[in-house]
């Protein structure tokens, strides 16, 4: 029983990490309708940055909160100066968000090396709950219930306050929500900027999880795209139960079969969507 | 979005990181002395950039640092120093390789991913330049595929591996052993050298785990390990070895835990720290092998470089001694010359310790046996024993250890 237990746990916990990876990318993908490939690259300058801060000062929520700052600065500049022009063109968009992922990396390689590097975790999540015969990480636990509250904080903020109305007003109807007085590119770099905090914060909480290595941008992405299609374009909720169902059914694919190890994480995706192709929570796409 | 525009979005990203990565341009370094006997023009081929940047980097600074030493001149030749980036692309790799040797290449060095290196090998082949391999660890480059103009300063992936078996079984006395690696042709090589030498010792393997390159949780890997074992025997690189240690420590694994030298190689040990606390592993280098090379070696590199030595840094050194020898040995620059001469050279002052070639290309050297310690406020892996002039072959005789089946297909079989 202990044994199906921790499978569980480790599971969910795994899948968490899913979430943080995806949660920014959920947001700028489905509200601002905008494909940033980005992401995973504002991820690891995260991470890099805490790191950096974190070395040079030894204090870890000042570092985590630098990195958050510093990445959504790059993200609004990034937005207005360069996204904000291609606004609704998705093949411009794959290019200069990709472009710009290069130019992070290689930036980031150049600066920091590419010898892998991890940040630690957060100061008391260090140790390990020892039951009978089970043992759980603490800072596993806390993951899972770090994406509950930012799943809880963003399904609230879109839904439930103003500034989401306006949000879904602008993405909905953009003419309208200008005639009634929103400012629709100011709303649409907050978000962008929103997008790019939460990539960030992955990249501290989750890269004390994943590690940071050259590569990281893509593999991030890639996990992060995961999610996102399988939720189902936009849905923060979609987005949680498909990465907690992601992660378990990797690790029970990993522990019943696990010379299939490489294919337990993507098989489960292609048989869903090959079933269902606009994910969990999807709408059908208008057009 | 639609489910198609994802899959462009794909696309355009694969394609782009191709064409970016081919952009890189070639370095090129051309202090000419009037005095020297001539020169030689050295083509370096690494990665640069992508997942294994910091090995290219490392074996490139290793060799740049050895030539800087000896005022740009080996063996009296003026050091032309060329490179190009491999961006771990069999495709980009040859560019960068024709380019090299459009500008005059003598000698090639370089290589870190073995499947890059067999999809260039031909060309060299060809083309009949010397080329010294400074970390591609396929066992086949050396043995069933060995051709008289490729030689290897690192190791092939089972040669390091082999004496920890022995040392295991008699040394430590673990009668039965779990391994863990990595899913892919090194893992396979690094494991069954080690499993055949263990059993040949005397001793049982009792499971056999593989997790994919990049596993982002090892949680449900370690949890599998037969708690029953008197150890465990690891392969396991890069960022996946800090992954592996943290859940091996999450979840109370208490076996002891030995392993392939890389597995806390010092590119990944500053990361690993405590996590690695007595891990005990073999390899033909560790950053504190005691001997006055070394340690010239270790402080100008540290000095120069600010980070630590690697066994990337000394294939990259040792490979650039490698040529000076093969120069003193032939008096000339031209290729045939340096193979002829490569093969017969004996290193005595290598940080690494005593290393020459074997009929097949391939490094004999000492190989240590290490245990990752705290001294003096860093991690280091504290040399316990050494093994001199290991072959590729360990003990075991060249022909009938070609001529069995290859130790990457025995895979799955070790346990049985």
């Amino acid at each position: 029983m202990g044994s199906i237990l921790g499978h569980i746990l480790n599971g969910l916990s795994f899948g968490s990490v899913l979430f943080l990876l995806a949660s920014g990318l959920t947001l700028t993908f489905g509200l601002m309708r905008t494909v940033n490939l980005a992401h995973g690259a504002f991820f690891a300058l995260g991470g890099y940055i805490a790191l950096d801060v974190l070395r040079r000062t030894d204090r870890y929520w000042f570092s985590l909160l630098v990195a958050i700052l510093a990445a959504t600065l790059v993200g609004v500049l990034f937005e207005r100066l360069a996204l904000h022009r291609v606004l609704g063109k998705e093949l411009p968009q794959i290019l200069i968000t990709v472009g710009f992922a290069f130019l992070i990396a290689d930036l980031l390689l150049a600066y920091y090396g590419g010898r892998p590097q991890s940040p630690p975790r957060p100061p008391g999540l260090d140790g390990v709950l020892r039951l009978e015969n089970f043992a759980f990480p603490h800072f596993r636990l806390a993951l899972i219930v770090v994406a509950v509250v930012v799943w809880l904080g963003l399904h609230l903020l879109i839904t439930r306050t103003k500034i989401g109305a306006m949000v879904r007003a602008s993405v909905d109807d953009e003419p309208i929500a200008r005639s009634v007085g929103v400012k629709v590119p100011a709303i649409f770099a907050t978000v962008f900027g929103a997008g790019t905090a939460l990539a960030a914060f992955a990249g501290v909480w989750g890269g004390a999880f994943t590690g940071l290595q050259p590569g990281s941008e893509w593999q991030i992405l890639l996990l992060a795209l995961v999610v996102v299609v399988v939720g189902g374009l936009g849905s923060v909720g979609g987005a949680l139960i498909a990465a907690l169902a992601v992660g378990l059914l990797d690790e029970f694919g990993k522990w019943l079969f696990p010379s299939f190890a490489l294919f337990t994480l993507y098989a489960p995706v292609a048989v869903l969507l090959a079933i269902r192709p606009q994910g969990f929570f999807g709408k059908e796409e208008l057009t | 979005m639609s489910a198609q525009a994802v899959n462009t979005s794909i696309g355009a990203l694969a394609s782009l990181a191709l064409l970016l990565a081919a952009c890189d341009g070639a370095a090129i370094d051309d202090d000419v002395d009037e005095d020297a006997a001539g020169t030689v023009t050295v083509g370096l081929i690494n990665p640069l950039t992508g997942p294994f940047a910091a090995l290219g980097e490392d074996v490139n600074a290793g060799f740049e640092m050895y030539v800087d030493e000896n005022d740009g001149q080996l063996a009296g030749f003026d050091v032309e120093i060329l490179s190009e980036d491999t961006a771990n692309d069999t495709a980009i790799a040859i560019e960068g390789i024709e380019r090299m040797l459009d500008q005059g290449a003598d000698v090639l060095v370089g290589f870190v991913n073995s499947g890059v290196t067999y999809g260039a090998s031909e060309v060299i082949r060809e083309e009949g330049v010397p080329l010294v391999i400074t970390t591609a660890g396929a066992d086949d480059l050396t043995q069933r595929d060995a051709s008289e103009s490729i030689f290897r300063i690192s190791y092939t992936s089972s040669q390091d591996s082999m004496p920890l078996g022995d040392y295991a079984c008699n040394e430590l006395g673990y009668e039965t052993i779990s391994m863990i690696g990595l899913d892919y042709a090194f893992g396979w090589e690094a494991a069954g050298g080690f499993a055949m030498a263990y059993e040949d010792a005397g001793c049982e393997i009792v499971q056999e785990l593989y997790a994919p390159l990049d596993t982002p949780d090892w949680a449900p890997f370690v949890q599998q390990i037969d708690r029953e074992a008197d150890a465990v025997w690891a392969v396991i690189a890069g960022a996946d070895a800090i992954r592996f240690l943290q859940s091996y420590d999450d979840f109370g694994v208490e076996l002891p835990l030995i392993g392939h030298g890389a597995t806390t190689d010092e590119q990944v040990l500053d990361e690993q720290q405590e996590l690695a606390e007595g891990v005990i592993t073999s390899l033909h280098y560790t950053a504190v092998i005691d001997n006055e090379f070394n340690d010239a070696f270790r402080e100008a590199f540290e000095a120069e470089y600010g980070t630590t030595v690697s066994q990337y840094s000394d294939n990259g050194y040792t490979a650039a001694m490698a040529i000076e020898a093969a120069l003193e040995g032939a008096g000339a620059s031209d290729r045939d010359a340096l193979i002829e001469a490569l093969g017969d050279i004996e290193l005595d002052e290598a940080p690494r310790g005593r290393t020459y070639f074997d009929e097949y290309g391939q490094a004999v050297y000492p190989v240590y046996i290490r245990e990752a310690v705290e001294q003096d406020g860093r991690w280091v892996n504290q040399v316990l024993d050494v093994y001199e002039d290991v072959s590729q072959f360990w003990d075991y005789d060249p022909g009938e250890f070609m001529s069995g089946e290859p130790l990457e297909e025995r895979r799955g079989t070790w346990a049985d």
